[in-house]
């Protein structure tokens, strides 16, 4: 690794011994098990299918939680905290990934998300 | 019988979850492959991952299912448990326990012990809290099979392996990240299910002036819709039967601060933080929402109080346990019902992972290191690890069929060991505090504690003492093993030999290292809104209000 490289290096990524694509695979895989995205995806997922069944369902079905269409309300409610999951997760990623900062001269990596 | 009818629908949505779980446990494994440093990237959690997973930890389903019970039968003043209890303590560990435990380096909360006093006082917590917490997961794994079989009708031994199993796959995958990613994933989805429960709870019975009218005609009357009436001292009218220095001092000041500050497994959470400031927030951030998961289980006990008939009576399917899946019954369609299974049977595999994540790091560094081999390689502890936790698990499944034929049995082991656990905090506060305090103080005045802890339960059991219901006796006991740890502890001190302050820095209040190491502040720690005064103040005073507001 030479010397110009050491500005872009995240406080999360390997200190010792990493090259380029260690350093890109670490911060793919930290970017992939962002717990935001998880949530997120599984939102959007649950989201989806309660939202369906909200307007496909049977009148019993619509009908059952006291006359709310439960499936309904719960699953927009799912999608849009997903959404808004996965919007933070890609707004703030936890590791930057090298190749995005490279050759911007500034030597600034994107902050670690907010805690 | 309360079975629900769960669809295709439902099974899909639970096995999605599965899933996403054993996903999550080898990705974790992939990224051990890849050069992170598996151990050193579970501490460089943010701190609002590891402040959910302070309170998921706890946020088991014996915890959800029993925080509604005691709705139903105690009413508002279950609030109790969380804004006397839960809260102050958490406010407390992140601001003046956590800087001990995390600036000490250790790894576990044993290891403080061994640090502060000696061997022997370190190999009597380790060891009961090995044995504790190992069984306390199988009685956790027995209540999921339980809860599964009553709405899903598997068999009670099939729920029981198939958990476990699930359990360890993603622990032996991926540890104590995989289990924090768990509990957080796992709060998500049981709030997506028992807020929406409550709404319609709430709105069916004409929103809360409809169930506060409906909770005066009931059996608890005005008594259960406060928090704070019928507590004066020989005149105790409330629906928990304890006064308020039985409440304040031994429910909130002994038994919540001694779990919440020196339980490893929610100490644990906020020790995987990043650093000091993240770990400091850990607690305090799980405070908030903590003061309004009452919300979650008091209104759906109420509910399940006033529109079911015969609750808490002797049909076992109308027990007050029950409250939440009756209402889930009652409420839920295909889809939502899905969403709220999945929502529970996660809660309880996240208490049997919290229980065992602990209980392998205990038995590894506390016991295995400590005192079987030591100075070996650490792919050799991380092996003794893996075991642990296989070990663990096999143990909690044979736990789980010994509570299935003797429920009683398990009672009482488990309250055995809450013995141990009522004193700790005084052991634990005047070693911080008190920097005379000598190392075979810590060790016989735990063993007072619990003398103290099983002898006033078992006079109060023949009858011998008053103290009325069992919840109060149970308050008492806590305060009388709490003085007896205290009292032993001052008296061993004052005729024993302290350590030296040398050994102390760093582990004593007043005596801090003397090194700082400057690589360890992130500035952005010293924004504002990341205070620990501000979080911790701001959690108090909510607190407050709203046991104004409840009085």
């Amino acid at each position: 690794m030479s010397e110009q490289e050491q500005p872009f290096r995240g406080p999360t990524t390997p200190s010792t011994g990493a090259t380029d694509e260690d350093e890109l695979a670490a911060a793919r895989i930290a970017n992939r098990f962002d717990i935001r995205r998880i949530i997120g995806g599984l939102f959007v997922l649950y989201g989806v299918i309660l939202t369906i069944v909200g307007i496909v369902g049977s009148e019993e079905v619509k009908n059952k939680a006291a006359g709310i269409n439960v499936n309904l309300w719960t699953g927009l409610g799912m999608l849009v905290v997903g959404v808004l999951m996965i919007a933070w997760a890609l707004a703030r990623p936890v590791a930057p990934e090298p190749e995005a900062t490279r050759g911007r001269g500034s030597g600034r990596i994107r902050r670690s998300p907010a805690t | 019988m309360l079975r629900l009818d769960a669809s295709a629908l439902d099974y899909a949505i639970l096995a999605v979850y599965f899933l996403v779980v054993l996903g999550i446990g080898v990705v974790a494994r992939m990224s051990v492959k890849t050069d992170i440093d598996f151990f050193l990237s579970g501490r460089s959690l943010p701190a609002w991952i590891t402040g959910l997973a302070f309170i998921a930890a706890n946020l088991g389903a014996l915890e959800i299912l029993g925080m509604a019970a005691n709705g139903a039968q105690y009413g508002v003043a279950t609030v109790h448990f969380y804004w006397i209890g839960a809260v102050p303590a958490m406010v407390f560990l992140g601001i003046v326990m956590m800087p001990f435990y995390y600036g000490a380096k250790v790894r576990s909360v044993p290891e403080y012990l061994r640090l502060r006093f000696n061997n022997p006082t370190h190999a009597l917590n380790a060891a009961t809290f090995a044995v504790a917490t190992v069984l306390i997961a199988g009685v956790n794994l027995f209540a999921l099979a339980l809860i599964v079989h009553l709405m899903l009708g598997w068999s009670i031994s099939t729920a029981i392996i198939v958990a476990a199993l699930i359990v360890m796959a993603y622990i032996t995958l991926g540890g104590l990240t995989s289990a924090i990613y768990n509990e957080v994933l796992q709060f998500f989805i049981i709030v997506a299910s028992l807020l929406p429960l409550t709404l319609i709870a709430l709105h069916d019975m004409g929103g809360w002036g409809g169930l506060q009218d409906k909770v005066r005609d009931s059996a608890l009357g005005e008594e259960g819709l406060h928090a704070w009436q019928g507590l004066a001292v020989g005149n105790v009218t409330n629906p928990i039967d304890a006064n308020w220095i039985a409440i304040v001092f031994g429910l909130g000041f002994v038994l919540s601060f001694g779990y919440w500050t020196t339980n490893f497994a929610e100490v644990q959470r906020a020790l995987s933080a990043k650093n000091l400031s993240a770990g400091r927030r850990t607690p305090l951030i799980g405070a908030y929402p903590k003061i309004f998961i009452p919300a979650l289980t008091i209104i759906p006990g109420l509910v399940a109080l006033v529109s079911v008939k015969g609750l808490g009576g002797s049909n076992p399917d109308l027990q007050y346990n029950n409250a939440i899946p009756l209402l889930i019954g009652r409420y839920l369609p295909e889809g939502m019902l899905g969403i709220a299974v999945t929502g529970l049977v996660a809660a309880f595999m996240a208490g049997v992972a919290a229980n065992v994540t602990s209980f392998n790091t205990v038995v590894t560094y506390d016991l295995w290191q400590a005192y079987v081999r030591k100075d070996r390689d650490e792919a050799y502890y991380l092996r003794v690890g893996r075991i642990a936790t296989a070990g663990g698990l096999l143990i909690s499944i044979a736990t789980a069929f010994i509570a299935k034929g003797y429920d009683n049995i398990m009672n009482y082991v488990q309250l055995l060991f809450s013995y141990f656990n009522a004193p700790l905090f005084a052991t634990f506060i005047i070693a911080m505090f008190w920097k005379r305090t000598t190392p075979w103080a810590g060790f016989w005045g735990l063993i007072a504690g619990f003398f103290g802890a099983f002898i006033t339960h078992e006079l109060y059991s023949w009858g011998t003492i008053d103290l009325g219901s069992e919840l109060a006796a149970s308050f008492w006991g806590a305060i009388i093993a709490f003085t007896a740890d205290a009292a032993v502890t001052v008296g061993v001190s004052l005729v024993t030999q302290p350590k030296p302050d040398e050994e102390l820095r760093g582990l004593v209040w007043g005596l801090t290292r003397k090194e700082e190491k400057p690589e360890e502040h992130d500035p952005a720690d010293d924004a504002w809104y990341r205070s620990v005064w501000l979080l911790g103040g701001g959690a108090i005073a909510l607190v407050v209000i709203l046991n104004i507001v409840f009085i």
